[in-house]
């Protein structure tokens, strides 16, 4: 869209110069963690910019810190495990109830009330609640802890570390159940949104010819709402990778996850530019790249379906 | 009323209101949204109650029974300079960061909302800071405004002197603000550009038979139009913002001394640090409550039963 015509020269030059500004600062700690991270620590210090004209990129770094050392590269697996494992079960139970929402028409509570009440979730900061889910992982077989235990996936069982009492801090379990818990509500309003965009035509055929509520979602609905499925999934699993406070109550030295390694400091020299920089890319770069694959989706998803952008 | 289960409009409904067997969908609807609400009921809403016996209750350390209190540990928020100071810090910062935020993100969003080449390509590289990691940004922060870091050489090039970022309570502050300032600005970039782009060219086209001068165009036109949305925003972006903990956390931890201790990082810390278990939580509802007024606020001027009903 051209909003009011070709600009003239002069607001053309500020134009440019306005668009180059933004995109510089947007790049520069990116491109700049970049660099640090492909050289050695002594040209870090030195105005050197462009690779292999005026220093000579290395991995040593990036070795180092993932092949060599064992925390980071640890840490990383234990992400993606709670990303992953959270997203098994966040993705079917957000899917169907976004489908419910979306499709059908509740009446006491209706679909509005219903949607705020999930909605509401997103508004409710997770400080408040961070002392009883401490409390909640720490009641060891209690009643709390049993249906933990019966809900978790299989994998997620062989990683988390039960210790003899079976007390849930301290394992993976504990930080993947908190993050399905957060992530709950923006699933079921993106699918809310993206379910109730899908012509219904076929779906009312579908009834017409006796096929149930379930089979309609399964075999039609949901084929039909993959690619936002897809988005869904990525930009949750970015949420969950990103995710800092409940990593850092519930995890313990056997749960360490990235975003806590990162957080803590720990392992490495705050002046030691090259191992910093590759840490914090480590963290930074998967869900960058994740965002970049969901861009058409993104702006319905941090809206949480509101704008359809 | 027999048309209960149908999707969609009232005309539709008649043809589902042939269809037989209408109590089984009926409790087909209640099936697909029982796990999501057990769920929300197990792990979010108890575990609020649950906060909210605690807040009532007295905790004498680690491992130790707790204690009946009262609302001993309500009195005490009151007269506590640390609480106030939190929470003033935490409602500043927010409107603060999202404000510059909201007029960055608009200013970008007008320049890229233009005809140019690549402009796919600039609006993916802008997005780009947005779903870094926080804890990694702030980590990264760490060099980026250490004494050798490129700030403070490119401040001592021009300017003969660097600053001490982390040493100095409000330079500290003005580093974490603008990370998180450089994460979020894309984010109100990409919601308004998508305003921008529903606003029909037949507008502006009309506008123009009035006056060319673009900005009362902007004025007239486009800001009315887009305040909705910028509403929205400010909502979306009110909410997160006030729940910050990780920027600071990882550039600062909070301080120097505790200029950077958001409200978040203070309760964190009264409950795993300092094991007030039933003080943390009584300050947790007082930061719910205050929350709960901004967004309440902003939802009854806001008008967002529109914006979520749209998909209906």
């Amino acid at each position: 869209m051209n909003v009011a015509g070709r600009l003239p020269p002069f607001l053309r030059l500020l134009w440019l110069l306005g668009l180059l500004l933004a995109l510089t600062i947007a790049l520069a700690p990116l491109l700049w963690a970049i660099r640090n991270s492909l050289m050695t620590l002594e040209d870090t210090y030195k105005p050197l910019f462009i690779p292999f004209l005026q220093f000579m990129p290395t991995l040593e770094t990036w070795s180092f810190e993932l092949l060599e050392q064992s925390e980071l590269s640890t840490a990383l697996g234990r992400s993606l495990v709670v990303a992953f494992c959270h997203l098994l079960v966040v993705i079917p139970i957000g899917t169907l109830a976004g489908f419910a929402l979306g499709r059908f028409r509740y009446r006491r509570p209706d679909n509005f009330n219903i949607t705020l009440w999930f909605l509401s979730q997103r508004f409710l900061p997770p400080a408040v609640v961070i002392i009883p889910y401490l409390l909640m992982m720490r009641a060891a077989c209690g009643p709390i802890a049993l249906p933990f235990g019966l809900w978790l996936p299989q994998p997620l069982q062989l990683v988390c570390v039960l210790e003899g009492d079976r007390n849930l801090l301290n394992t993976l379990s504990a930080i993947t159940l908190a993050h399905v818990t957060f992530n709950l509500p923006f699933v079921i309003l993106i699918m809310r949104s993206i379910f109730a965009e899908l012509p219904r035509e076929i779906e009312e055929a579908a009834k017409v010819d006796g096929a149930s509520d379930l089979q309609i979602f399964r075999k039609i609905a949901l084929p039909l709402a993959v690619p936002g499925l897809v988005a869904a999934t990525l930009i949750t699993f970015a949420f969950s990778w990103n995710e800092f406070l409940f990593a850092l109550i519930l995890s313990g030295p056997d749960s360490q996850t990235l975003p806590l390694l990162i957080g803590s400091g720990e392992g490495v020299r705050s002046l030691d530019f090259p191992s910093v920089s590759v840490r914090a890319l480590v963290a930074i770069l998967p869900p960058v790249v994740l965002a970049v694959l969901t861009q058409q989706w993104i702006v319905r998803g941090l809206t949480l379906g509101a704008v359809k952008g | 009323m027999s048309t209960a289960v149908t999707t969609g409009a009232e005309g539709r409904a008649r043809v589902a209101a042939r269809r037989p067997r209408l109590g089984r969908f009926r409790s087909a609807k209640a099936w697909f949204l029982l796990p999501a609400v057990i769920w929300t009921c197990g792990f979010t809403l108890f575990p609020l109650f649950y906060a909210l016996w605690l807040s009532l209750q007295q905790s004498r350390g680690m491992g130790r029974p707790l204690e009946f209190a009262g609302l001993k540990n309500y009195g005490r928020l009151f007269g506590d300079d640390r609480v106030w100071g939190a929470l003033g810090f935490t409602l500043g910062y927010a409107a603060v960061t999202v404000a510059i935020q909201i007029v960055l993100g608009l200013g970008l969003a007008l320049l890229v909302n233009r005809e140019f080449r690549l402009r796919g390509l600039v609006r993916t590289l802008l997005l780009l800071p947005l779903f870094a990691t926080p804890v990694g940004l702030g980590f990264l922060g760490r060099i980026i405004y250490a004494d050798a870091g490129p700030i403070n050489v490119a401040l001592t090039a021009i300017f003969g002197s660097g600053v001490p970022w982390m040493s100095n309570p409000w330079s500290a502050r003005i580093a974490v603000a603008l990370l998180d300032i450089w994460q979020w600005t894309p984010f109100c970039f990409l919601i308004l550009l998508a305003g921008l782009q529903s606003i029909p060219d037949e507008l502006y086209e009309a506008a123009r038979l009035d006056t060319n001068r673009r900005f009362e165009m902007l004025w007239h036109i486009t800001l009315p139009l887009l305040r909705p949305l910028i509403a929205l925003t400010v909502l979306l972006r009110l909410v997160e913002a006030l729940k910050i903990i990780d920027i600071p956390f990882a550039l600062t931890a909070g301080g120097p001394g505790r200029a950077n201790e958001t409200f978040s990082i203070f309760i964190y810390r009264t409950a795993f640090t300092g094991f007030d278990i039933g003080y943390a939580s009584a300050a947790s509802f007082l930061f719910l409550v205050v929350v709960l007024v901004v967004v309440n606020a902003f939802i009854l001027f806001g008008r967002f039963r529109t914006v979520w009903q749209a998909g209906d």
